[in-house]
């Protein structure tokens, strides 16, 4: 009877630690970033920073001067423009990753075509002095509908938060497609602090 | 006979049992330690977290030099405009003594930062259109970097950009990797 009982405990610590075994949170899913979902306009509270999303434009292309020469960057896509508040909670932080998911699940990251400039990422934030930037993607026409922004302080944010905006407001056609403009000047200078 | 000695042993299976239960108390946390001990001390060295006052004008030795804090000041006359609104540039001074020249591993992640009231904090930045400062004056990891000796007597300067309704009340802090958890905290 005994031995039975002691069978049966092992075949049932065999079970128990194979189900562990298999079902085992890898490392990145262990110390993945803790999403804070949010929308546009609202401002959404992360542990470092503060992020308010005002607006998201598309545009066909992107025209500019820089260093008084006349640049165009044209795309097969489209070219998103977020806009957006950022203050920093208690430290002086950054903001050096922004994600566009897409409603299948593809992720943009910011474009890197225009090069440095002022108001383009990183961003760098003090306490009590709020910012207004500027996110640059390019994505797809079908990528629009139902997208998601994701900003982070770091690249790859490991058990820290992470804002997750969802783009609700957009102006759209009847049909659903969004308004795309065809030129935008992504160095102009954005109005307020 | 066979009894007896199957009792003697279970008698003292379960002696060994309860003692090995009552070891576990301290093995665990003992193993737990010893496994993290070096994550710890790293992790520790990170974050500003105990707290060393300092006196106005009193110096202090903290990484192997002697540091004194001579104040900080506001910045004027940079055009209006190019500032972020309700923002005060601020510079932060220290004079320091080398003492163990070996700064690059003891000043290794030196921060000096400003601390308002509510303990928000604000590192250094960049200011746009801030005067260079004078021929010699450094900032603390650029001394580290400077090749300085014992004995010399450095001036360290930190630029800030903060909001004009702290200004007033900010406090300096200076951690590095080799003191903290310890840090040392001004008086102005």
């Amino acid at each position: 009877m005994r031995r039975l009982a002691n069978i049966l405990a092992l075949i049932l610590a065999v079970a128990v630690l194979y189900g562990m075994q298999q079902t085992k949170p890898r490392f990145g899913e262990l110390t993945a970033p803790i999403p804070v979902y949010g929308k546009m306009h609202d401002r959404v509270h992360t542990r470092e920073f503060d992020v308010t999303l005002d607006q998201v434009v598309f545009a066909r292309q992107l025209d500019f001067t820089r260093y008084g020469e006349k640049k165009t960057l044209t795309t097969s896509g489209l070219w998103v423009i977020v806009t957006a508040q950022l203050a920093a909670t208690t430290s002086s932080t950054s903001v050096a990753a922004a994600t566009w998911l897409g409603p299948t699940g593809l992720k943009f990251t910011t474009s890197g075509r225009i090069g440095w400039a002022p108001g383009m990422p990183p961003h760098l934030l003090a306490p009590g002095l709020p910012k207004k930037v500027r996110f640059i993607f390019e994505t797809m026409p079908d990528q629009v509908n139902g997208a998601t922004l994701v900003l982070s302080g770091k690249v790859e944010p490991a058990l820290d938060s992470e804002a997750r905006i969802s783009i609700d407001d957009l102006k759209t056609f009847n049909d659903g497609q969004p308004l795309v403009i065809d030129s935008y000047d992504p160095l102009r200078p954005l109005t307020g602090t | 006979m066979s009894d007896v000695i199957e009792e003697k042993q279970t008698a003292l299976e379960r002696r060994w049992r309860k003692r090995s239960l009552w070891a576990l108390l301290f093995l665990v946390p003992i193993s737990l330690l010893s496994i993290s001990y070096r994550d710890i001390d790293e992790l520790i060295r990170y974050r500003d977290m105990l707290p060393v006052d300092v006196a106005a004008g009193e110096t202090k030795r903290y990484g192997g030099s002697d540091w004194q804090f001579q104040g900080l000041r506001r910045v004027e006359g940079i055009r209006p405009g190019r500032l972020p609104a309700g923002s005060v540039p601020i510079i932060a001074r220290f004079v320091v003594e080398i003492g163990d020249p070996d700064l690059q591993n003891l000043w290794l992640m030196c921060a000096i930062k400003l601390t308002d009231r509510a303990g928000r904090t604000w590192y250094p930045s960049s200011v746009p259109g801030i005067p260079s400062p004078q021929p010699g004056i450094e900032t603390c990891s650029s001394t580290a970097f400077s090749g300085a000796q014992k004995g010399e007597r450095r001036v360290i300067e930190e630029n800030y950009l903060v909001p004009a309704d702290v200004a007033d009340e900010l406090v300096p802090t200076l951690g590095m990797h080799s003191e903290r958890p310890f840090y040392l905290r001004f008086t102005t």
